[in-house]
């Protein structure tokens, strides 16, 4: 679903990320994990077609992003993390507005919005302007979003923070919903439990560079994620 | 810890301004420029005010006092709103150990000098003319130490009005549409005064001492600034003291609500479950009616970039109303009634002129530009977007004022034709100017949406683009009046169709490249 080969960006003159390959098959949960600052934003914004890259290529079910991102975004939903969203319109008119872009008819767009924000509590809210939702009504409105034209591909940057453990309890049934369906997960997390517990498979990512990927069970090995992590990082 | 916090204020303006060693040669350039237009104006109001008032100092300096702080009031009461409460820095400023009074403080320096710049632009001329007609050095320096005190005394106003704006901002719906109708008030208060100059000047000479009595018993601060500016030491001490102690008052009481004010959720508090009967709308539509919603809930956007609509829409129904005065005040005049023609499109291109929509929409997308890049839509779609939003707000207006002058001023039907065409295709030419500009200048680290929409380079090149435009139309009718006016104007025509041709161009290629790299 999602092939990353030989990625490389830089700023400047630092590179960001150098030479990262990972696969992203159909039905997998992947996630991804590192330091602040080792890359993680970057890449998941590459393979969202949100940067544009220095090196190497980036897949989505085959298309390249870099050639035809417009056919890959049309697969993919991102979830930043922080999820600065237009203030100046309802949660409904974005929702809409969202829907408008992906094309979804009419009667999905209904039957989905109502479902998602029935779920996610949010429906008696979705008639408000953004601009007095909280934080965690903004992430949920964004994963509302991201899911409301049922993409191939989740991209998502600690999609976690700010909801509360029903909401979080929620996005984790949704995410293996997706994959079940036979879509995939790539997203980040500091959350090491909830990578352990939640994914199929799990790189680590350590100054721009992949140090470790595979299988959850292999990653770990016989000891928790949280030491070979530290492990990875030196620090243990 | 002030240092720190001036330092952050006055870093964003300078971050704005970081452009080359040549682009800001430029702009300090176009900036001079603008200025001195400015200065050259209020000399001859200056001028105009000391020839009916020869033996009123006093009233001459609280009339020029008087407009002074009407210009830094009006100039500065939206930005102050922005400034003081809806900065996007407010949570993190508080989280740290800095007294609110002292970020209330920080802020009101910024307003302070946004006030202060129109009081001197108005001042600085009339004290000029005051020291070419008296060599009183002792009023002189008065009067120019009086400058920043009138500076505190506006942002006292601004502050109080940003306060109100607050207040009500947080329990109306439409703030927008209020925001309009109070600037369209004031604005027709302005024109109304200005029309009627003439009357009033020769009523001021004529009854010099009964305004001056008015002024001392209904605005005895500015007939105390008259006074002070005129060479009275006590005035001078008063008003002095009394501006500066208003404006403490003023920090000292808005600093009681605001922690409350900029900590209040803005927008609509209730739980309001949506109308979902919403029909799906293509792609271009659904980005057409982004830029739409977004224009229309910002007082700031709507009022600095789009007040021209207003005032063509109000011209034209005038014009409709008014076509036979129109008609004879052209014919009064044998010049201009050769040139109704040129009135007929550079007026209302000029007011066009005044609604860059375009340019501060990039740097309006801000932190949330990540929202279009992640959506299957190309930047051509994006930036057409843009484009059209500006057209199509602006077109209307426009060919409607200038079809009302070319109604009043009888102008023939080939070329009326012809000025309705002009007028559109400047439409069109300035928002694809407009956009380029923005694109090149853009700004997506703003604190708070005045910044990108008043005090952006785009916006002033895009102005200064559209001003020069309809001025070099005007100017080379004087030098082409062998070629009739159908041929004139069909030739203009030509000119924008060519300029629309390169900036569409440029667009697609430089501005789609500009875009992408934000």
């Amino acid at each position: 679903m999602l092939q990353i080969e030989h990625l490389t960006k830089r700023y400047g003159e630092k590179k960001a990320v150098e030479d990262l390959s990972l696969h992203v098959r159909p039905g997998e949960i992947y996630g991804f994990i590192g330091h602040n600052g080792a890359g993680k934003t970057t890449t998941l914004k590459s393979a969202a077609g949100i940067l544009q890259f220095d090196g190497g290529e980036i897949f989505v079910n085959g298309v390249s992003v870099r050639k035809s991102p417009l056919a890959c975004k049309k697969q993919i939903a991102y979830l930043p993390d922080n999820p600065d969203l237009y203030d100046f319109m309802t949660g409904m008119r974005f929702l809409q507005f969202i829907a408008d872009v992906f094309e979804v008819s009419s009667k999905d767009r209904k039957e989905r919005i109502s479902s998602l924000a029935e779920e996610f509590a949010l429906t008696q809210d979705l008639g408000a302007q953004i601009s007095s939702y909280s934080h965690g009504m903004k992430q949920k409105l964004a994963i509302i979003s991201a899911l409301l034209h049922e993409p191939k591909l989740l991209i998502m940057d600690e999609p976690f923070v700010g909801l509360d453990p029903k909401a979080a309890h929620l996005l984790k049934v949704r995410m293996r919903v997706l994959c079940d369906r036979g879509g995939a997960i790539f997203f980040s997390t500091h959350v090491l439990e909830v990578a352990e517990k939640l994914c199929d498979k799990i790189a680590i990512i350590k100054d721009g560079r992949l140090v470790l990927s595979g299988t959850t069970d292999e990653v770990r090995g016989n000891s928790s994620l949280e030491e070979v992590f530290l492990q990875s990082e030196g620090e243990v | 810890m002030i240092k720190a916090l001036l330092k952050k204020q006055f870093s964003e303006l300078a971050a704005f301004y970081s452009l080359s060693k040549k682009g800001k040669a430029g702009m300090i350039l176009l900036f001079c420029l603008l200025f001195a237009v400015y200065l050259v104006l209020f000399v001859g109001l200056s001028l105009f005010l000391a020839e009916a008032l020869p033996n009123h100092p006093s009233l001459y300096f609280a009339i020029m006092s008087l407009i002074a702080l009407m210009l830094g009031v009006f100039l500065g009461v939206f930005s102050t709103y922005a400034g003081l409460y809806r900065a996007k820095d407010n949570e993190l400023l508080l989280s740290l150990p800095v007294p609110p009074s002292l970020i209330l403080f920080v802020r009101m320096i910024g307003v302070y000098v946004t006030g202060l710049l129109p009081a001197a632009l108005v001042l600085l001329p009339a004290i000029f003319v005051f020291a070419v007609q008296s060599a009183d050095l002792l009023s002189i320096l008065f009067a120019l130490l009086l400058i920043p005190f009138l500076g505190l005394v506006i942002l006292s106003i601004n502050c109080a009005l940003g306060y109100l704006v607050a207040f009500v901002a947080d329990r109306i719906r439409h703030k927008s549409f209020f925001a309009v109708l109070f600037t369209l008030g004031f604005l027709a208060l302005y024109y109304l005064v200005y029309f009627r100059a003439n009357e009033y000047l020769s009523l001021l000479s004529s009854h010099a001492d009964e305004v001056e009595a008015f002024f001392r018993r209904f605005l005895f601060p500015l007939y105390a600034f008259g006074r002070g500016a005129s060479g009275d030491l006590l005035a001078f001490l008063g008003f002095s003291a009394c501006a500066a102690l208003l404006s403490f008052l003023v920090w000292t009481l808005l600093s009681r609500t605001f922690l409350s004010l900029v900590t209040k959720k803005r927008g609509d508090k209730k739980r309001r479950p949506a109308n979902d009967a919403h029909p799906p709308q293509s792609v271009p539509v659904a980005l057409l009616r982004r830029e739409l919603t977004r224009f229309f809930a910002s007082p700031t956007y709507l009022l600095n970039c789009g007040l021209g609509i207003f005032i063509l829409l109000l011209l034209s129904v005038l014009l409709f109303l008014r076509a036979g005065w129109v008609y004879s005040l052209v014919q009064s005049v044998p010049t201009l009634s050769d040139y109704a023609y040129v009135l007929s499109s550079a007026i209302p291109c000029m007011i066009a002129a005044t609604n860059a929509i375009c340019a501060p929409s990039i740097s309006l997308e801000g932190n949330r530009l990540w929202i279009l890049r992640s959506l299957p839509v190309t930047s051509k779609d994006i930036l057409r977007a843009k484009r059209r939003l500006q057209t199509f707000l602006c077109a209307p207006p426009t060919l409607l004022c200038s079809l009302a002058l070319c109604i009043a001023t009888k102008v023939q039907l080939w070329e009326s034709l012809a000025i309705l065409l002009f007028c559109l295709l400047f439409v069109i030419f300035f928002a694809e100017a407009s956009l380029l500009f923005g694109l090149l200048k853009p700004n997506l680290v703003w604190t708070n949406e005045a910044v990108p929409v008043k005090q952006s380079v785009g916006v002033l090149l895009s102005l200064l683009c559209g001003f020069l435009t309809v001025a070099l139309f005007a100017a080379s009718s004087l030098f082409t009046s062998f070629l009739g006016e159908l041929p004139f104007l069909l030739f203009w025509c030509f000119l924008l169709a060519m300029g629309i041709l390169l900036l569409t161009k440029l667009l697609s290629t430089k501005g789609v490249r500009a875009w992408e790299a934000l």
